[in-house]
């Protein structure tokens, strides 16, 4: 049993939260990591997340797992990208009586899952927040937050460049380089010199989210992720400081996240085969903006200022309800499928994306029999802006 | 779905510039931003560019397009051309260019250290909404479309410019923060505050309603007012 991984070399595939994540999380433990990723950072799925630091309150009821996995994350979160988050609360508000009926369950479900939560009257949460609508007739707070995608990536990968690893956007993978049954490497196109080389390393993680099938397929391997996009609608003008979620099962336009000047409505799910540009059907966005203003009727005075898509990881099977497919995720090690020297990570979002580094780089650990426990719950991250500047 | 044309400057380490033309059909409700990734998903996977969040937090995607500094992800195609019309793409001015799209935002964000203002203040309460100890963003997304903008950045490369200098203002009179030494000598000194022409370029591309032109001037108001104060033995009001 080695206990220094300091000789070890990692390839992380993908510039997400998700490879952001694990790239910090291999570099403090020591390994030589180096991130490739065909884009800018943060160019795919986790760019154009909702922007929503999850309490866990969505998924509690159903998936406890993924509701106490928020909730963990979400307070780990507050304490290593400080000042980085809008951190005003969440409501979940009932309208019908569908709505309450379900209220019930999700207290239940925050009990269950330990997540801080208030009930309260429709006027109690139309005194805390004027422009809820006046069908609101009952509500619960719980600790949701606001964040930015890009700037989480460009912390862990400031933080990550700091500790040496190498950090190396709009290089995309082309081939995993395969000795007999081994991945060693893989071949990258430098897109901005217009070069290609081999990267060679011990362990390459795929973390390519929506593209993992496409990765995994160079070595063989099928992974079971499905691209699942949803739409999201972002409004003109700040109704709230809290998140505002409807209080009952996940369903389209079921969130609406405030975010400096702006309300962003989300989301819708359907499936595609290629997530490389996706259109948007129309009848979603009306269906977000109706939604949406529901909870906040001031939403339908006003313009979209941004209607953007992008495929979700969702691990499954084709064919599978999209809605009943866990939030949680998975870290696939393909010796299973006789392939040495490649993990693949995927599914979960971005709000317990430290948490999936932390599983897979302990996965890694153990591939590689070493010893070297994870530090980054409470190792706090360097100022995003110093990203571009390293 | 429209039928546009896209030109967009390319550049990559070692090659001459060039500009290459692409034919886009394209829903005119999608964005610029959208009609660049269909470019490279569909036509030339050589094609860089940076983008993230698709609607206005991140800052990334700062382009050129017909001449002015706009945000790609927000503009739509029918606010800047019609069916058949051509939009001319190219990357921010005043920033080194890595390749095709993508400037380089280091030196951008050396003056946003410099200064040093967390991106996360206090919020105002909404109207009628009691007040409370809320938070939020502030304004400036940090996309560098006002140092791409403003002529004095053009002619001076150790200018601080707007997004630091209104950043400055924040700290000062908003937040009520000090600024570091380092930072209250380089906003005093010769590639600070002073140096702004006042054309206001700035406030014309600024996506998100930052003003920094507005705020460099209420900077200087406050910077003379100290200036009288201390030559009047007043003591100093900040700090």
């Amino acid at each position: 049993m080695k206990s220094s991984t300091s000789s070890y070399s990692a390839i992380v595939i993908g510039g997400g939260s998700t490879g952001a994540a694990v790239t910090h999380d291999l570099a403090l433990r020591g390994f030589q990591v180096t991130l490739v990723e065909r884009g800018e950072i943060a160019s795919g799925t986790t760019g154009r997340n909702h922007c929503m630091l999850h309490s866990g309150g969505r998924y509690c009821v159903k998936d406890a797992e993924a509701g106490i996995e928020c909730i963990e994350e979400n307070t780990i979160l507050r304490k290593i990208m400080p000042d980085c988050m809008e951190l005003n609360g969440g409501l979940f508000v009932a309208l019908d009586d569908s709505d309450m009926n379900y209220l019930p369950r999700l207290v239940q479900g925050c009990l269950a899952c330990e997540i801080p939560h208030r009930q309260m009257t429709g006027d109690e949460a139309r005194h805390l927040e004027p422009y809820l609508s006046p069908e609101v007739k009952a509500a619960v707070w719980v600790p949701d937050g606001v964040f930015e995608p890009m700037r989480m990536c460009m912390s862990f990968l400031a933080t990550a460049k700091s500790n040496g690893a190498k950090v190396l956007p709009y290089h995309q993978v082309e081939e995993l380089i395969m000795e007999g049954k081994r991945v060693t490497g893989v071949r990258v196109w430098d897109r901005i010199d217009n070069q290609r080389s081999d990267l060679r390393a011990d362990i390459v993680v795929n973390a390519s989210g929506a593209w993992a099938e496409e990765i995994a397929a160079m070595a063989g391997i099928d992974v079971p992720v499905v691209p699942t996009p949803g739409v999201m609608v972002s409004m003109t003008g700040r109704y709230t400081q809290h998140v505002i979620n409807r209080c009952n099962q996940s369903s389209d336009g079921d969130i609406v996240v405030p975010q400096r000047e702006t309300s962003i409505i989300g989301t819708s799910s359907w499936t595609v085969e290629n997530p490389d540009y996706i259109d948007i059907p129309e009848e979603h966005v009306n269906k977000l903006l109706d939604r949406g203003s529901q909870m906040l009727p001031a939403l339908k005075q006003v313009r979209p200022r941004g209607i953007f898509v992008v495929a979700r990881p969702l691990i499954g099977k084709k064919g599978q309800d999209e809605r009943e497919i866990s939030r949680t995720f998975e870290c696939f090690d393909h010796a299973s499928d006789g392939v040495e020297g490649i993990v693949t990570i995927s599914g979960g979002k971005t709000t317990t994306a430290r948490a999936m580094a932390e599983k897979t780089v302990d996965q890694v650990c153990r591939k590689l029999s070493v010893t070297a426990p994870c530090t980054t719950r409470d190792t706090v991250l360097k100022s995003y802006r110093t990203y571009y500047t390293i | 779905m429209w039928t546009i044309t896209l030109k967009i400057a390319r550049y990559k380490p070692g090659e001459a510039r060039r500009i290459d033309t692409f034919q886009v059909s394209i829903d005119p409700e999608r964005t610029i931003l959208d009609a660049v990734e269909k470019v490279w998903a569909e036509q030339d996977r050589t094609l860089v560019f940076r983008h993230a969040c698709h609607h206005a937090s991140c800052g990334s995607c700062a382009m050129v397009v017909n001449g002015v500094e706009v945000l790609p992800c927000i503009k739509l195609i029918k606010s800047v051309t019609q069916p058949d019309g051509e939009l001319m793409i190219e990357p921010l001015h005043n920033f080194p260019v890595i390749a095709d799209l993508v400037a380089d935002m280091g030196p951008f964000f050396e003056r946003m250290l410099i200064v040093g203002m967390p991106i996360v203040g206090a919020a105002d309460p909404l109207p009628k909404q009691e007040a409370e100890d809320f938070n939020r963003f502030d304004n400036c997304i940090e996309c560098g479309a006002c140092l791409s903008a403003c002529p004095v950045v053009a002619t001076d490369s150790g200018y601080l410019g707007p997004a630091a200098l209104a950043a400055a203002y924040h700290q000062l009179s908003v937040s009520g923060d000090s600024l570091s030494k380092q930072a209250w000598d380089t906003l005093d000194g010769e590639h600070g505050l002073w140096r702004c022409h006042a054309t206001f370029e700035c406030s014309a591309v600024c996506p998100s309603n930052v003003d920094p032109a507005g705020k460099i001037m209420a900077l200087r108001r406050r910077m003379t007012i100290e200036r009288i104060r201390q030559m009047l033995g007043l003591g100093s009001r900040s700090k």
